[in-house]
């Protein structure tokens, strides 16, 4: 599998159109979470359609209910996999041109100014910052849906039964399916797995995904925070698995390890495994070698960012978008 | 900056979020629903979760609580307790949903014997004038103890078994010369009391699991429902329906049917409360409608049918006609806490066990509510 180019230059991606949709969605998801959590609305428009699917997936694979928890969380990948690719994406080009963003970063002093060059870089590499939203949003909001449909499903209580009830839609071939399967493998989907195994292959599993999709940094501040963050998240995954129904867990499971294989599609032979288990954050790439694989893999307009790389010979270096304002800056 | 700051953190902010989210629900745990019964002057009732006591009926004083507040009483854990206490040879017997049989005595609520089954025991239990004990476990199996055996345990000799291979929730009902099983594969079987096999001649199946406690109408008739909706009248003898027409509900059945003479009480997880007669035809039109799923069943007190439903909330219905005397969304009587016990009728009061086992009492005539502190 080879390594797929980064979005072409001065074409902005169809990811970089999701900003303002990103933010009204995230906004809107946040009202209904927040609004409407405690009303109808929530079950009506998450937690019933959720909770239906994975019973009839249930049925569908002959009352397997962690069966249906892997073939749901799959399937919800399969769907949202534009959504990832494109994440995965704009983390390469965003790796591929950090050393354009530390040049900007080392010439441009005024933040505005910095500010301004870094967002026209993305727009020429087809960057989208908020590309690694999209994705996070849906795993949210799946996430949080799941957990109350397995407390609903699986919770273990005779109460929970009489909330299934509320839930189920009238459908023959999905209320005889209840009772549930609680077993699965060595695990009760409905309550925390006291072995720790499950625990420790969600921990394990969202650091090797970390680390898969970790950028390199500028500034070794930001990539200690990175480091931080690609052993923090994982912890916390750990401990919540801990006290959440195990089927929470298997999802969580199953979800980073789709991701791994995204990861390798889009990172292709520079997937390197030996980084995944270093505990030093991932080496800045060579400014030469990125600028060179980007005039390689890139193709060549009269737009292309002329941004000089370090070593470059020339002082008097232009700005990268345009003579007018870079010789506006020289004359301060 | 803003767009950086959400790259960089968007993994924290998922993680702050998940665990802000997974904060605000929790499974939820056993908490039991146990009916409290009397006896002579002592009520049973569950007043605490996993936890039996006995109160004197007058002052409602609590007399013993199992498991005791002592080092061993602290180590069981009871989780919740599902099914009504029943009672015999100056003895207490009921299921927890740690999977055990208590036994304890009636008077002291000293501990006599425990019998340990594999999963849950969800429905209420039933003993015998002879002391046989049938006990219905979510592991699928119908025990038979003959308790006079059990001493501190039931010794293997002591206890028979029927496997439905399915699970059971709802309460055997013995009927002579036959224990009902009802079971969640949907089926009813009918087995020979004594021996546990399977009665010849008798058939019944469901379309999905059934959940209500088996409830004898008239003479030779069950009444049985569950999660396919309908509730179905059953010849005793054969399995064969006996109405028409199963009763059609649009939401599960788990309340055990009222029965008053010629007329049918059935409380449904769709809000309604059906009223049929002995021939499973509609007694009230429209039928009764409550604003959440009632899995309590209906008391009579004196002329007023008192329904309460999952979210607390009384209503006083007429029996003859389902109308509203009380309660209702106008006048609303509000326990402010989930109910799906059924109530008792104590002193010409109703009395409501909550989950968690707070104590209400009703004036069926008026509606006015009031809560009761248990004095210990």
């Amino acid at each position: 599998m080879t390594a797929r180019p980064a979005a072409a230059p001065n074409k902005p991606s169809r990811a970089a159109n999701f900003g303002p949709f990103l933010i009204v969605l995230v906004a809107a998801t946040a009202v209904i979470i927040t609004e409407v959590s405690t009303g109808r609305a929530w079950s009506l428009l998450f937690l019933s359609p959720l909770l239906n699917a994975l019973i009839l997936l249930d049925r569908l694979l002959l009352g397997q209910f962690g069966l249906a928890i892997i073939v749901f969380t799959l399937l919800l990948r399969l769907v949202t996999l534009p959504f990832t690719v494109n994440m995965y994406q704009s983390m390469k080009a965003m790796q591929s041109a950090q050393p354009l963003i530390q040049e900007i970063s080392k010439k441009y002093k005024d933040p505005k100014r910095r500010q301004e060059e870094t967002l026209r870089l993305y727009r020429e590499h087809g960057i989208n910052p908020l590309g690694c939203l999209m994705p996070q949003v849906i795993q949210f909001a799946v996430f949080i849906a799941l957990y109350r449909a397995l407390i609903v499903a699986v919770g273990g209580s005779p109460e929970s039964l009489v909330g299934l009830s509320e839930q189920l839609y009238p459908i023959a071939f999905l209320r005889e399916s209840i009772p549930l399967e609680q077993h699965f493998l060595w695990l009760d989907l409905g309550g925390p797995d006291s072995t720790y195994i499950l625990p420790l292959l969600v921990g394990f599993s969202t650091y090797v995904q970390q680390k898969v999709s970790i950028t390199p940094n500028a500034s070794p501040q930001q990539a200690q925070q990175q480091q931080m963050l690609t052993w923090m998240m994982p912890l916390i995954l750990f401990w919540i698995t801990l006290t959440l129904p195990s089927g929470v867990g298997v999802y969580w499971v199953v979800t980073n390890i789709f991701s791994l294989f995204v990861s390798y599609y889009v990172y292709g032979r520079s997937f390197n495994w030996r980084q995944i288990f270093s505990l030093s954050p991932p080496a800045l790439p060579d400014p030469k070698a990125a600028a060179s694989a980007k005039k390689r893999d890139e193709p060549i307009t009269d737009q292309e960012s002329d941004i000089e790389t370090p070593d470059a010979s020339s002082k008097e270096a232009r700005p990268p978008h345009g003579k007018r304002r870079g010789k506006r800056k020289n004359r301060r | 900056m803003i767009r950086a700051w959400i790259r960089r953190f968007s993994p924290a902010l998922l993680a702050v979020a998940v665990l802000s989210a997974t904060a605000c629900g929790q499974p939820a745990k056993p908490s039991g629903w146990a009916a409290p019964r009397l006896v002579d002057d002592t009520l049973y009732v569950s007043i605490e979760k996993g936890k039996m006591a006995a109160l004197d009926a007058g002052d409602l004083s609590v007399k013993w609580v199992f498991p005791p507040n002592t080092d061993e009483g602290k180590r069981l854990k009871l989780e919740g307790i599902y099914g009504a206490p029943v009672f015999g040879n100056d003895a207490v017997y009921f299921g927890a949903h740690d999977g055990n049989v208590y036994a304890l005595n009636a008077k002291t609520g000293a501990p006599l014997w425990r019998f340990e089954t594999a999963d849950p025991i969800v429905g209420a239990l039933t003993v015998t004038d002879g002391g046989k004990l049938y006990v219905g476990s979510t592991d699928g199996i119908l025990y038979t103890i003959t308790v006079a055996d059990c001493t501190s345990t039931c010794p293997a000799g002591a206890v028979e078994t029927f496997d439905t291979g399915s699970s059971i929730w709802g309460a055997p009902l013995v009927i002579d010369t036959a224990v009902y099983v009802p079971a969640m594969n949907g089926r009813l079987y009918a087995l020979n009391p004594d021996t546990l096999q399977p009665l010849e001649g008798f058939s019944f199946e469901a379309a999905a699991g059934l959940l209500t406690d088996p409830v004898e109408a008239t003479d030779g008739v069950i009444l049985v429902g569950g999660i396919d909706e309908k509730l179905y009248a059953l010849d005793a003898a054969t399995g064969d329906q006996v109405w028409d027409k199963p009763l059609p509900g649009s939401n599960w059945f788990w309340g055990s049917p009222l029965v008053d003479r010629d007329t049918i009480y059935v409380p449904g997880l769709d809000g309604r409360v059906y009223a049929v007669d002995a021939a499973g035809k509609a007694a009230w039109d429209p039928q009764f409608k409550a604003l959440s799923p009632v899995r309590a069943s209906p008391l009579l007190a004196g002329d007023v049918l008192v329904v309460i439903d999952k979210n607390g909330g009384a209503y006083g219905v007429d029996p003859a006609t389902g109308t509203l005397k009380w309660g209702g969304v106008n006048a609303p009587v509000l326990l402010n806490k989930d109910v799906l016990s059924d109530p008792l009728l104590l002193d010409g009061e109703v009395l409501v066990v909550a989950q968690g086992g707070d104590l209400f009492r009703i004036d069926p005539e008026t509606g006015a509510q009031r809560s009761v502190e248990v004095a210990q």
